[in-house]
């Protein structure tokens, strides 16, 4: 199922519409050749919401969410799910080979990677917003870094509260930019069922 | 170690349980709560441990922004102490950010925060430095490097593994063990992400490969969450049982990580109560690693791709000036592909940074390719600068019995654990199977006593081209055969110089290449991407039978011209007296030899002979003068040519045919040797105002000293014409090192002699 959803993407990502067989047939060689360098490794911890306003605070950590996005999206919310996810580094290796010597393999493992790093990541999460729900909270999106205003420095403050570096070999450059390159990091609103 | 060192357990979990809220850092309660921090490690005293780790993990400059940090690691050393512990550890892992080539934390903006971080450390009276939960292998060598370069303190490594026996970043327990064993580290070893029971086989892979005792300290399990909550699920008894089968493994330094607390070490204590350690007996291997591969130089034959070196090959030299990275990623994909065990790389060119050059070229292939590299240099500044920053432990090529060369490289490989070919080479080029052999004997006895493992010593014979000397290719292999079984060492053979100046090079060398594995040789040095070569290292066998490139038609050998051109040395001193009967020396000189020499020069150029015919004919010239002499000559005219092989460089195999050329059609050559000094060029000069001189050298890294000789030439007033040869040169480069002429080949250095002494 996650690979119909993964190939879907990453011919969107391609700008290939599924008529192109040929990029069908690629999307496909590289899911099915280098699936083995997949390495899909997570790591979540809830926080109780502290404050909504000025800046979104929660309990028994210090990080602390700013911009109007981010306050928007976190109207209403009583929890914070922070969660961290990584492909790992072997593959960020291989896309590099590829890209040097078989550059249309380079640039669908590309896709397909960022495809599966999403897809992946949003089907793991969903486990633990299911466990949420069933103490009767309900959802919003995985908010991340970059999105709207909430600026990408944020990633450092929740990879270390989650500590993803040690967990799960998730580090974040100077930049902002977050190493492996296929990874994910965010935060999704929880909010009581009226 | 006779008895077993317990260290203790978790901080940072410890500490989360008495309020230090996520996101916060653990260190900054050495500070803020010092009482908190000295409660858990008097609760690690009470239960026990010997080794008190400070409150430090996370205390870098580089994390703790805002922070006094150098506060923050002396309170905690001191709180450590504090509780009375027998000894403390100063606790230092990771900056949280990859370093280069992976991330772009430089090795050097590292090194200074390890640096101050271990001196702060050892000030404020730590014991040892524990270096832990690592997952880049460079990473940990930064810091190992930074705790032996700024303290006397030991220091221990241990690693970070996943279920899948790897760290985030691909190393594997054997070959961070046998690099940090290499780098000296006083204990090397496993920490956190996985319960005792779970790394169990990655235990006794460690303890398979350590030289140096072995640490471990795993969780208390493997952390679950549950309800948002990270749990371990080990309980005491568990872990101990576990750590149990690791002392009988061979650990011999235990304590614990995350989820673990006193009762873990209570447990832990008293069920080895009364166990010694194991006397662990590992045997040194001849080894290499990359930051994710071991290749064992002493288990079968490892082909060395030679294609980054950029002797002969154009495109990769340009490549090298415009630093196009990816032609170079190219080169070292393509030989990975084709079956490469270890790439050399060598990127020595005149116009270029060699120490930048190659620590960037390093970086860049290693963050692509999984081989380990064979760092090929004559500079000191570069391989040291490369041996520092490369993730892994290297193969150094190479080093030579010269004294000069053994007090630049030798320090190097000591200091950063690399494996080093010894080449057979000295103040002498050994030419017999048992000069070859008394070279390497010597070199394993001074490697050796200059404190080089002898596992850690690799010998390359020397091959020279049969061009030459038709012996070589059956003294090299002669050689290897010795030195494989009278020494004990493994052998590295740079396979296609035999075959330099031959036709049929691939067929020369494929052949020479089956002789050599035949005798033994562990590693050859070849283009890996060579069909004919693959053959022979699955098992083809060929043998070397070059009688047929020595052995010319002697049909049309009649008369001094025919005699010359067929290269038919027999009979020619009798052909030549005959002549002399009816005929001037002179005459015969400039009727038979040269006309005979230029013949076979003109189809040398086309490529229809080669480099033996030339030197056959010569020979047979030679032969042929030497029954003209009269003993009346002036010995002492002055010669027409000066020849050397510049500063630094003794391969003068090429100078030798140039000389035997050029008196062959007559002219007089006074002949300097090999690494000749700026200075004696310039005082025979002085001495003799020859109208040319020939300077030749064979690597890139001796052709600066043509630029100074030629210098100091033209300082000191000469008027003779230089001309420069040598394998490594282009038009481009005499140009660039300002000779009057390019001698592409010993017959194009007679045709510019021709043009120089014609117009002198």
């Amino acid at each position: 199922m996650i690979d119909d959803l993964v190939i879907k993407d990453a011919l969107h990502y391609l700008g290939a519409p599924k008529e192109d067989t040929e990029g069908v047939a690629l999307v496909k060689k590289v899911l099915e050749t280098y699936r083995s360098l997949f390495a899909p490794r997570h790591v979540t911890a809830f926080f109780p919401v502290k404050t909504l306003y000025p800046t979104i605070t929660f309990e028994n950590c210090e990080i602390e969410l700013t911009g109007d996005s981010i306050a928007r999206h976190f109207a209403g919310a009583t929890v914070g799910l922070f969660s961290a996810f990584t492909l790992g580094a072997a593959l960020d290796r291989k896309i590099k080979e590829l890209t040097l010597t078989r550059p249309a393999e380079g640039v669908a493992l590309n896709a397909v990677a960022s495809a599966y790093a999403e897809r992946s990541a949003d089907d793991l999460l969903k486990e633990v917003r299911l466990e949420k729900e069933k103490e009767g909270f309900t959802t919003r999106f995985r908010f991340c870094p970059g999105y709207g205003d909430l600026p990408l420095e944020i990633n450092r403050r929740i990879i270390d509260l989650l500590g993803a570096t040690k967990k799960i070999g998730l580090s974040v450059a100077p930049s902002g930019m977050l190493l492996p390159v296929k990874s994910i990091v965010g935060v999704t609103p929880c909010l009581p069922l009226l | 170690m006779d008895q077993f060192l317990f260290f203790d357990g978790a901080m940072g979990t410890m500490l989360q349980a008495r309020g230090l809220k996520a996101g916060a850092f653990p260190e900054s309660y050495n500070l803020t709560h010092p009482e908190i921090v000295l409660l858990i490690h008097k609760a690690y005293v009470e239960a026990g441990a010997d080794i008190i780790t400070a409150n430090t993990f996370g205390a870098n400059p580089y994390k703790m922004k805002g922070w006094d940090v150098e506060e923050v690691i002396k309170r905690g050393v001191a709180l450590a102490k504090q509780s009375g512990a027998k000894k403390v550890a100063l606790d230092v892992s990771s900056h949280g950010a990859l370093l280069e080539p992976n991330g772009s934390l430089s090795f050097d903006e590292a090194y200074e925060n390890y640096a101050k971080i271990m001196r702060w450390g050892e000030e404020a009276g730590a014991d040892l430095i524990l270096i832990e939960t690592m997952s880049d292998l460079l990473e940990a060598k930064c810091a190992l490097l930074a705790a032996k370069e700024n303290t006397s303190l030991p220091a221990y490594v241990t690693m970070t593994y996943t279920e899948d026996g790897r760290t985030f970043l691909g190393t594997d327990p054997t070959t961070a063990t046998v690099t940090l064993c290499a780098l000296g580290a006083d204990a090397v070893g496993i920490n956190c992400s996985l319960g005792a029971k779970d790394m169990l086989s990655m235990v006794e892979e460690v303890c398979r490969h350590a030289t140096c005792p072995v640490i471990v300290q795993p969780n208390a399990g493997l952390p679950k969450l549950v309800k948002g909550v990270t749990l371990y699920d080990d309980r005491p008894e568990d872990f101990a049982q576990a750590m149990v089968k690791m002392a009988e493994m061979g650990v011999s330094i235990l304590g614990g990580c995350c989820g673990t607390d006193p009762s873990f070490i209570r447990a832990l204590k008293g069920a080895l109560k009364g166990k010694s350690p194991l006397h662990r007996e590992v045997k040194k291997r001849t080894v290499t690693t990359s930051a994710t591969r071991t290749v064992f130089l002493d288990d079968g034959v490892k082909v060395i791709g030679e294609r980054l070196n950029p002797t002969g090959k154009k495109k990769l030299k340009a490549a090298l000036i415009e630093g196009d990275m990816d032609y170079l990623l190219h080169e070292a994909i393509d030989q990975e592909r084709a079956g490469a065990d270890i790439l050399d790389l060598n990127v020595g060119l005149p116009e270029i940074d060699e120490a930048a050059t190659l620590v960037r070229v390093m970086k860049e292939i290693s963050g692509t390719v999984s081989l380990p590299l064979q760092l090929d240099s004559s500079s000191r500044d570069a391989l040291e600068r490369a041996c520092r920053l490369y993730s892994g432990k290297p193969i150094i090529n190479s080093v030579n019995m010269k004294k000069e060369s053994l007090d630049a490289i030798v320090p190097i490989a000591k200091k950063y654990g690399a494996t080093l070919i010894g080449l057979c080479l000295g103040e002498t080029m050994p030419k017999t199977h048992e000069e070859r052999f008394a070279y390497a004997t010597k070199l394993v006895d001074e490697l050796t006593a200059r404190g080089i493992d002898k596992s850690d010593i690799v010998i390359d014979c020397l091959v020279l081209t049969i061009a030459t000397d038709e012996k070589q290719a059956e003294e090299t292999a002669l050689a290897v055969k010795m030195v494989t079984e009278q020494l004990g060492v493994a052998t590295v053979l740079g396979v296609s110089n035999v075959s330099f100046g031959m036709p049929d090079r691939l067929k020369i060398n494929a052949a020479f290449l089956s002789k050599c594995l035949q005798a033994g040789l562990s590693a050859p040095i070849l283009n890996p991407l060579v069909p004919e070569y693959a053959e022979v290292l699955k098992g083809k066998l060929l043998s070397l039978d070059t009688s047929s490139y020595f052995t010319f038609d002697k049909e049309g050998a009649e008369g001094i011209r025919g005699m010359i051109f067929c290269g038919a040395v027999g009979g020619i001193e009798e052909a030549v007296r005959e002549a002399m009967k009816t005929r001037e020396s002179l005459d015969i000189i400039n009727g038979e030899f040269i006309p005979a020499l230029d013949e076979i020069g003109v189809k040398f150029e086309k490529g229809e002979v080669f480099l033996p015919r030339l030197i056959a004919a010569a020979e047979v010239v030679k032969r042929g003068m030497e029954v003209m002499k009269t003993g009346e000559e002036e010995e002492d005219a002055a010669p027409d040519v000066i020849l050397a092989t510049v500063k630094g460089d003794i391969h003068d195999i090429g100078k030798n045919i140039v000389k035997m050329l050029l008196r062959s059609y007559g002219y007089r050559v006074l002949d300097l040797g090999k690494d000749v000094p700026e200075k004696e060029v310039v005082a025979a000069w002085e001495r003799t105002h020859a109208p040319l001189i020939g300077l030749s050298a064979l690597m890139t890294t001796t052709v600066p000293a043509m630029k100074s000789t030629i210098d100091a030439l033209k300082a000191a007033g000469s008027t003779a014409k230089v001309a420069v040869g040598g394998a490594v040169l282009t038009k481009e480069y005499a140009i660039g090192v300002g000779a009057d002429y390019y001698g592409k080949d010993a017959r194009a250095t007679v045709k510019i002699a021709e043009k120089v002494i014609k117009n002198n």
